[in-house]
């Protein structure tokens, strides 16, 4: 039992890792691709170039080598722990999503989620929560006015949306009637009206128009990367770190990427559900029997797949909206977000209420 | 067995990091040192089945009020020596009711420990405390629902004057 733990840990942060190293090259690209332009493309090993794909060993490298400068009045120890707290917190929070449906091996049912717990939800947005630590304390430490004033808009920021964030999935939690992701996956292969899927983008359209820009918002980046302005704040909250540390941030924005787009998969795109794929095959004009592993397989690739695809999705978004000015942020997350996300609660407890009779 | 030792680790951290608290000039380390009290009470409460609350307690105590507190004492901008206050009368009873209020805990947490009270096995569940909240303890819920919103509104209140 041990060791499946651990075999799923090592293979989740795997996968996490590695995401979030490939991202460093599909944001080089895509954003190439978006402004018309060929992209990173100059590394090359002995000849070959294979699309700019060196390039991600070659960043490694730069910010492994490169001088780490701490500014002499920095607090020594915070500015080092600071950037822990998005890193960690991004990689805890993947804890609770599953990646595949329950597995059966030799008599034992092995869930494909390193945890299943009765409050996954709330576990995914507290461990989410410690991450505004992180540009808060590094934005104190480095003692200098840009940081500072990163660090505090980033603070603001991320307290707001997590507010406008809670209240906008109530919705989906009356719906599936459980706080366990697990569950709310199983109870998404479920069809409505016989040939719907009963995916959260479905049930709660309102809940997923709002979630979008507030888990953004959570993730700081373009169009929310305030916290960042470097037309207006040099760099933030991280103006004083350099190499690796800042590699720390960076890489925590890639995985915090990962991990945005997989809850977005789980929670609104079905997770492993393929639409009408049962556990005894598929229901399409017919039951179409296939066997166990294969579904086992095709769960997990469709898992893979939504969640490559809500990447894309949000590396589009990175791309192609300007960024909002301060008082449009507090008044999209305060004004906008938060009093329709009261209203999609309301709705939606009608609406169960009028289907339960 | 684990478990027992995990929850002296908490503990400990916990009484550790209080002291830290308390013992720090700098605010800024205060505050840091009061989350880390309320991640271990969030050790502990996990330890002792109440899930739900450890991950509220993480949720709204670690992740938004030790932030606010943060967030308020980097924009304050004191002057440290400011904060070396003198020993008055109201400091003495301070520590007077704290030292009372420490024993009495200690008296009734003791009580406690004899008995040895085991929670039931649905102790915890999001669904249990949601139904305590909206059935039993309804009226203390709505209380400080109002309380809160008092909290609010002198706050707007407070804003707006000038």
């Amino acid at each position: 039992m041990f060791l499946i733990v651990i075999i799923k840990i090592l293979f989740v942060v795997g996968v996490l890792l590695t995401f979030a190293a490939l991202l460093t090259w599909v944001e080089r690209k895509q954003s190439a691709v978006t402004q018309d332009r060929v992209g990173a493309n100059r590394v090359q090993i002995l000849g070959i170039r294979a699309l700019g794909l060196f390039h991600i060993i070659t960043d490694a490298l730069k910010m492994f080598i490169k001088e780490d400068y701490v500014p002499e009045k920095v607090n020594k120890f915070l500015h080092f722990i600071a950037p822990l707290f998005p890193f960690f917190s991004a990689l805890a929070v993947f804890a609770v999503i599953p990646f595949g449906s329950p597995i059966k091996i030799g008599g034992r049912i092995v869930e494909l989620s390193i945890a299943r717990l009765d409050s996954g939800l709330i576990y995914l947005f507290a461990l989410s929560s410690l991450a505004v630590l992180g540009p808060v304390i590094a934005g104190w430490a480095s003692h200098e006015k840009y940081a500072l004033l990163g660090g505090m808009r980033a603070a603001a920021q991320m307290i707001s949306y997590e507010i406008a964030l809670g209240v906008s999935i109530i919705g989906v939690i009356m719906v599936y009637n459980t706080l366990d992701i697990s569950l709310i996956v199983e109870k998404q292969g479920e069809l409505l009206f016989g040939f719907l899927p009963k995916w959260g983008i479905f049930v709660q359209p309102l809940a997923f128009l709002l979630f979008l820009p507030a888990i953004i918002a959570e993730n700081k980046r373009i169009p929310f990367d305030l916290p960042e302005g470097e037309s207006e704040i040099v760099a933030g909250y991280f103006t004083e770190y350099s190499a690796m540390r800042w590699g720390m941030f960076f890489l925590a924005e890639f995985v915090e990427v990962a991990v945005v787009a997989a809850v977005l998969t789980t929670l609104f795109f079905g997770g492993w559900q393929f639409p009408y794929l049962f556990d005894d095959g598929f229901h399409f004009f017919g039951v179409w029997h296939l066997p166990y592993w294969l579904i086992v397989i095709i769960r997990i690739l469709t898992f893979f797949a939504k969640w490559i695809f809500g990447i894309w999705f949000l590396q589009q978004v990175r791309w192609t909206f300007p960024r909002f000015r301060y008082d449009q942020l507090m008044k999209l997350g305060w004004k906008i977000i938060l009093p329709w996300g009261l209203i999609n609660i309301a709705l939606t407890a009608i609406v169960i209420m009028l289907i339960n009779g | 067995m684990l478990a027992t030792m995990l929850i002296y680790i908490f503990g400990a951290l916990a009484i550790f990091s209080g002291l830290m608290m308390i013992l720090y000039r700098n605010p800024i380390h205060s505050a840091l040192w009061f989350g880390l009290v309320l991640f271990s009470l969030a050790g502990i409460y996990a330890l002792m089945q109440a899930h739900f609350l450890a991950l509220i307690q993480i949720l709204v105590y670690v992740g938004a009020i030790t932030v606010l507190i943060v967030y308020v004492i980097a924009l304050l901008n004191f002057d440290q020596r400011d904060l070396v206050g003198k020993v008055t009368i109201l400091k003495g009873i301070a520590v007077i009711v704290a030292a009372i209020l420490f024993i009495e805990l200690l008296f009734y947490v003791g009580g406690l420990y004899v008995k040895g009270i085991a929670p039931p096995p649905e102790f915890g569940k999001a669904a249990n405390i949601g139904l305590a909240t909206l059935t039993r303890y309804l009226f203390p819920f709505e209380v400080i629902s109002i309380l809160l919103l008092v909290a609010v509104v002198g706050g707007v209140y407070i804003a707006k004057k000038d």
